[in-house]
């Protein structure tokens, strides 16, 4: 009895999340005629495809950002982690601390010393200023590091008496270990960054440079259009999330919070 | 391993379909965009009658603006003095051309030309052919001004 209560939650839970989804999906494929009656078509499908050429200006910016910042992001947080995890360093866990305090500010605090910093570089209105920030978010460093906690010292000690290179202990011993939460971190990271929208409205200026986020939210165009624009926009993330749900999944779960 | 497949194809599919689109949609736009011809509104002569005091009635002629009957398309029938039709007027922005739609108020005919009355004036552009079912809002490429 109990088992089918929890059934039925999760069944309606999970119908409460999918609603939006399924309602954005069909609403894409209605089309209003003259006379003000719907139909099925695919014309908004062809609409932002074909005639809103602001629309794939905007998906291939979304792609660069959120592909360059993951990659970026993945290649500091990994080592950065690795260092908290066994290097031996005078204000460590202060240190640790202070990244963690970092990662639990909310976005707008961190926006204004991010502008001064771009504003003083010179690379406001620049590309730059959404990967920059981007790659040294403290979220991955503190996934990584807690997902660490769960290697086995005495393999590593074991390494070190092969080599003395940190590098390569790292890149040969631990990284296998830690695939699964790399995938996690990976999927997590891509997955903000395709969403952005503070961030490019306040750093970038020309409409050249906007990711699709903040271009479907502030274009003029039908609902049908808009729609299908974001159904479209929805599909990078979700066959990310089908290539990664296992070590999502297998990465979350052995987390040593 | 056959999941894993599949989403490699879909995958591929995917981007290769966006890829598709970026390079090829403005070639795309041009050839499936509406082409339309255009006209202008034009003075035209109206016969009018004037009552004089002792009763007798003159006819003379007033020129006002009018359309040709083919560029409207008749929604409402008042009176026989007053019809509303709509018409689609061609918005030009600096994004290209586009098609609006527009209500006008017509009131007499003369060999098939309406007055108008309110909801066009004299620099307004009006569609009055399309290779392509017209829509409020849709862009349009313009091939042709009748002189």
């Amino acid at each position: 009895m109990k088992k089918k209560i929890r059934v039925l939650f999760v069944i309606i839970l999970t119908g409460i999340f999918l609603f939006p989804v399924f309602l954005t999906l069909f609403r894409s494929l209605l089309r209003e005629d003259l006379a003000g009656t719907s139909r099925l078509s695919i014309v908004g499908y062809y609409d932002i495809l074909v005639e809103e050429a602001w629309y794939l200006k905007g998906f291939w910016n979304s792609v660069c950002y959120a592909v360059v910042i993951t990659i970026l992001n993945t290649i500091v947080s990994v080592p950065a982690a690795y260092a908290f995890r066994e290097a031996d360093f005078r204000g460590k866990g202060v240190l640790y601390f202070f990244y963690i305090i970092l990662m639990m500010m909310p976005l707008q605090v961190t926006m204004l010393p991010n502008y001064i910093g771009l504003r003083d570089m010179n690379l406001l209105d620049t590309r730059l200023a959404l990967i920059l920030p981007g790659i040294f978010t403290p979220f991955g460093v503190f996934l990584m590091g807690q997902y660490m906690r769960g290697i086995n010292k005495s393999i590593l000690e074991a390494a070190r008496m092969e080599t003395k290179s940190i590098f390569r202990i790292m890149l040969y011993i631990a990284l296998p270990q830690v695939k699964t939460c790399i995938a996690a971190m990976f999927l997590f990271t891509f997955a903000e960054n395709w969403n952005l929208v503070e961030q490019p409205q306040i750093f970038l200026k020309s409409e050249q440079k906007q990711p699709l986020s903040v271009l479907l939210a502030v274009q003029n165009d039908t609902m049908g259009t808009l729609l299908a624009g974001c159904v479209i926009f929805m599909l990078p993330v979700v066959i990310l999330y089908l290539y990664f749900h296992e070590s999502l999944e297998d990465g979350l779960g052995s987390l040593k919070l | 391993m056959g999941k894993r497949k599949y989403l490699d194809r879909f995958a591929v599919f995917f981007f290769t379909f966006m890829l598709f689109f970026t390079l090829f949609s403005p070639s795309l736009h041009r050839q499936t965009t509406p082409n339309v011809m255009v006209l202008r509104a034009r003075e035209k002569e109206f016969p009018v009658t004037i009552y004089l005091e002792d009763g007798e009635e003159y006819v003379s002629k007033k020129r006002e603006l009018a359309l040709p009957a083919y560029v409207l398309n008749f929604i409402e029938d008042f009176s026989e003095e007053v019809q509303i039709a709509n018409v689609f007027v061609l918005e030009e922005t600096e994004e290209g051309f586009f098609a609006r739609e527009r209500q006008v108020i017509l009131s007499g005919e003369a060999e098939g030309w309406f007055e108008i009355k309110s909801g066009v004036e004299k620099k307004d552009k009006l569609i009055y052919a399309a290779d392509r079912e017209l829509v409020d809002g849709m862009k349009v490429n313009m091939v042709e001004i009748k002189k």
